[in-house]
C-alpha cells in the first residue's frame, strides 16, 4: 500500500456514501422479505469499512515510513503521460465524430492521426495503412456483418 | 452413457459450421495468444456482439476455443520475445527463451505445442468424467447453497489474487452495487438509472468488460513504445528427439493433473498451476541447476498445466454455473445472452451445447496441435506488427463490438468511462477480475440471498443450517480470517527486524 491508496480508499468511500444515500430511497424492507434497497445498502456499508481500512492503512504506512517512502511512478516512461493522453483524446474523439462524420471518414483519421502520432509512420505509410484499414473495416462491419453505423454528414455508406 | 453423449456431441461438433467456428475460434485464440497486449477477456468480450446471429453451440464453441487456443500461443511469445504473450505464459519465458537464444526455439515450441495438447486432451477426458456427477449433485443446490458457493467463488478469486486482499474485497462490493443498476428482479424497483433508459436492464456487461481489459489495456501499453527484440534463428526440428521426449513426459503428465485440479478452484489458478508446475519440477529433477539456463521440462510442464487449467474452469462453469475467473464470467454471460444458463440443468436442458462444446475441445485440440506447427512462421512475422499499427484496429473492434451490442453510444460511453477507470485501476493495483465477477454474479447473488430469506421466513441461520451451504461459507470465513491473521503475523515479523 502507499500513498496512492489513500486516495484510491477515499473515492471508493465516497462511492460507497453516493450509493448508501441513494439506496435509501428505496424500500430496505424486512428481513423475511429483503426490498429493493437491501442489498445495495448492505454492499455499500461493507464497501464504506473497507475503503476506511484502506485509508487508515494507507496512512499509517506512508506515517511509519515518512523519509524512508519509495515512490512509485505512475507512469511507465517519461513520455508516458503524453502518449497516454495523447491516445485518450483520440478515443475521444473518435466517440465524438463518429456520429457526426460516419463510420468511414471516422475511421480514416482515425487511423491516419494515430498512426503518424503514436506510432511514429511517415505520413505516406500511415496514409496507406489508414486507406487499407478503412476498405477493410467497412468491408467486414457493413458489407460482411451488415452492422448499422451512422453514414455521417457526408453520407458515406 | 458419457460414450453415447460425446458421441453425439461429435454429431453436433462435426457439422461444417460448428467445425468452422471451432476453427475461428481456436485460429483468433492463438493469435491473440501470441500477440501481448491483447488478452483473452478483451477478445471474447469483443466478439460476444458479434455471435448474437449464431447459435448458441457455434458461438460458445467459438469462444471456448478462444480460452484454449490462446494457452497455445501465449508461448510462442515468451518463447521468442521473452514477453509473455499471456498471463499464463510468464513461468515459459524462463527456460523458452533461453532454449531459443542457444538456437532450440523449434524444440521449445514444439514440445509446448505437444504438450498443451496432450494436456488440453487429458483435461476434457476429466471433464467428461466429472462433469455429469458433479451436476447431478449440484441439482440438489438450492438457493442457499447457490448463494454461499457464489460467496465462495468471490473470496477465492479475491484472495488467491495477485494484489490486496482488502482491495479486491472492494472491488467485489463495487460490482456488486453495480449489478444492482436497473429494474429490481423481484419488486421491479428502477433502481440507480439516473433516468437513462438504457440503464433500466442495468449496465450491459459486454461494454463493461471491453472497457476494463480492452481500452484499458490499450491506455496501459500505448504508454510504452514497444520494442519487441524477436529472436532471429532459423526455427527448425520443431520435433523433440527420444531423450528430450523422455525427459517431458513425466512433466507433461504432472502438469496436466496439477493444471486440471488447480483450474477448478475459482480464481487465477491458471497462472498458480504454472508457478506451482515448474517449482515441482525444478525441486524434483536431477539438475535443477538446468533450470532457468534451458530445460525442456521448464517449458513441457507449465505450458501443461495452463492448458489443462482452462479445462479445469470449464468444470465449475458448466456444472456449477460459477465462473472461477473473468475470462469464464465471459463465457457465463455469452451462455445467458444465448438464452442458456450454465449449471447443473444444463446438460439436461440443452445437451447439444453441453456435449457439442465438450466435443469441440477434442477437435479444437487437434487443429491447434495442426495448425501450431505450419503457422510458428505467421506468429513469428505477426510479433513484428508495431504496437502503433495494433492500437488502432483493436480499438475500432472494441467500439464497433461496444456499438454493435445495442446500436447505441450509450454504450460506447460506459466503454470508454470503464477504459479509463480500468487504466486507473491497474496504476493504483486494483485488479479489475472481482469486480468482473461480482458484477455477473451480482443479480444471481442478490436473488438467491432474497428467495433464500423469503422461503425460511428471514432466518439468516439458513445458511448455515444447510450442509454444503454450511461448508461454503465457513470456508471463506476461513478464508477472509486467515488473511487478516496473516497479515498481522507478517506485520509483526516486520515490526521485529526493524528492532533488530
Amino acid at each position: 500500500m502507499e500513498k496512492s491508496d489513500f486516495f484510491s480508499g477515499f473515492t471508493l468511500l465516497i462511492f460507497g456514501v453516493t450509493i448508501f444515500i441513494g439506496s435509501m430511497s428505496y424500500p430496505f424492507g424486512e428481513i423475511d422479505n429483503p426490498g429493493a434497497g437491501f442489498v445495495p445498502r448492505i454492499a455499500s456499508l461493507i464497501l464504506i469499512i473497507i475503503s476506511l481500512l484502506i485509508m487508515i492503512i494507507a496512512y499509517k504506512k506512508s506515517f511509519a515510513s515518512e523519509g524512508s517512502t519509495v515512490y512509485r511512478t505512475f507512469f511507465s516512461t517519461r513520455d508516458g503521460p503524453k502518449r497516454m493522453i495523447l491516445a485518450l483524446a483520440f478515443l475521444l474523439a473518435y466517440r465524438l465524430s463518429f456520429p457526426i462524420l460516419g463510420f468511414v471518414l471516422t475511421n480514416f483519421l482515425f487511423f491516419l492521426f494515430v498512426t503518424r502520432s503514436l506510432g511514429d509512420f511517415r505520413w505516406r505509410i500511415s496514409f496507406t495503412f489508414s486507406f487499407l484499414s478503412t476498405s477493410m473495416a467497412y468491408l467486414l462491419f457493413q458489407v460482411l456483418l451488415k452492422i448499422q453505423v451512422p453514414p455521417g454528414i457526408f453520407k458515406i455508406q | 452413457m458419457e460414450f453415447g453423449n460425446i458421441i453425439n456431441g461429435f454429431l453436433v461438433t462435426l457439422t461444417p459450421i460448428n467445425i468452422f467456428y471451432c476453427f475461428i475460434g481456436v485460429f483468433v485464440g492463438t493469435l491473440i495468444g501470441v500477440l501481448p497486449g491483447i488478452g483473452v477477456s478483451a477478445t471474447l468480450a469483443m466478439l460476444i456482439p458479434i455471435t448474437y446471429g449464431i447459435p448458441t453451440a457455434s458461438a460458445i464453441i467459438m469462444l471456448a476455443g478462444i480460452c484454449y487456443g490462446a494457452q497455445y500461443g501465449g508461448s510462442t511469445t515468451s518463447i521468442l520475445v521473452n514477453i509473455p504473450g499471456e498471463a499464463t505464459s510468464v513461468v515459459t519465458c524462463l527456460d523458452g527463451y533461453q532454449m531459443a537464444k542457444q538456437g532450440r526455439a523449434g524444440k521449445a515450441l514444439g514440445i509446448s505445442a505437444i504438450g498443451s495438447f496432450i494436456a488440453g486432451t487429458f483435461g476434457v477426458f476429466l471433464l467428461v468424467l466429472i462433469a455429469l456427477p458433479l451436476s447431478e449433485f449440484a441439482l440438489r443446490f438450492g438457493p442457499p447453497e447457490y448463494f454461499s458457493l457464489m460467496i465462495f467463488g468471490l473470496t477465492m478469486l479475491s484472495y488467491l489474487g495477485s494484489g490486496s486482499f482488502l482491495k479486491a474485497m472492494a472491488m467485489v462490493m463495487v460490482g456488486l452495487t453495480l449489478g444492482t443498476v436497473g429494474a429490481d428482479i423481484v419488486s421491479g424497483v428502477v433502481r440507480f438509472t439516473f433516468g437513462i433508459p438504457e440503464l433500466y436492464d442495468g449496465i450491459g456487461f459486454v461494454p463493461v468488460l471491453m472497457g476494463l481489459f480492452g481500452v484499458a489495456e490499450l491506455l496501459v501499453n500505448v504508454e510504452q513504445i514497444f520494442k519487441r527484440d524477436v529472436i532471429k534463428t532459423k526455427i527448425k526440428d520443431l520435433f523433440p528427439n527420444k531423450e528430450e521426449m523422455k525427459n517431458s513426459a513425466m512433466p507433461i503428465a504432472r502438469g496436466s493433473v496439477l493444471g486440471f485440479f488447480l483450474g477448478t478452484i475459482p480464481g487465477p489458478t491458471g497462472i498458480i498451476s504454472t508457478f506451482v508446475s515448474y517449482s515441482l519440477e525444478k525441486r524434483i529433477s536431477r539438475h535443477p541447476e538446468k533450470f532457468g539456463k534451458g530445460a525442456i521440462e521448464g517449458v513441457a510442464g507449465p505450458e501443461s498445466a495452463n492448458n489443462a487449467a482452462v479445462q479445469g474452469h470449464f468444470v465449475t462453469l458448466l456444472t456449477l454455473g460459477l465462473p472461477g475467473s473473468a475470462m469464464m464470467a465471459l463465457l457465463l454471460g455469452a451462455f445467458m445472452i444465448h438464452g442458456v444458463i450454465p449449471g447443473p440443468l444444463l446438460v439436461k436442458n440443452h445437451p447439444d451445447v453441453f456435449w457439442g462444446i465438450i466435443a469441440s475441445m477434442y477437435l479444437g485440440n487437434i487443429m491447434l496441435l495442426i495448425l501450431n506447427f505450419p503457422l510458428i512462421g505467421l506468429w513469428v512475422k505477426l510479433l513484428e506488427v508495431p504496437y502503433g499499427m495494433l492500437f488502432p484496429l483493436i480499438f475500432l473492434f472494441i467500439f464497433v463490438g461496444s456499438y454493435s451490442n445495442a446500436l447505441s453510444l450509450m454504450e460506447v460511453n460506459i466503454t470508454l468511462f470503464f477504459g479509463l477507470l480500468g487504466y486507473l485501476m491497474r496504476k493504483t493495483e486494483f485488479e479489475p477480475a472481482p469486480m468482473v465477477l461480482a458484477l455477473v454474479l451480482g443479480p444471481m447473488i442478490e436473488e438467491a440471498f432474497r428467495q433464500s430469506l423469503i422461503a425460511n421466513y428471514g432466518d439468516l441461520m439458513i445458511f448455515f443450517k444447510r450442509p454444503i451451504s454450511a461448508a461454503f461459507i465457513i470456508i471463506s470465513i476461513l478464508l477472509i480470517s486467515s488473511t487478516f491473521i496473516l497479515s498481522r503475523k507478517r506485520k509483526k515479523i516486520l515490526e521485529i527486524s526493524l528492532e533488530k
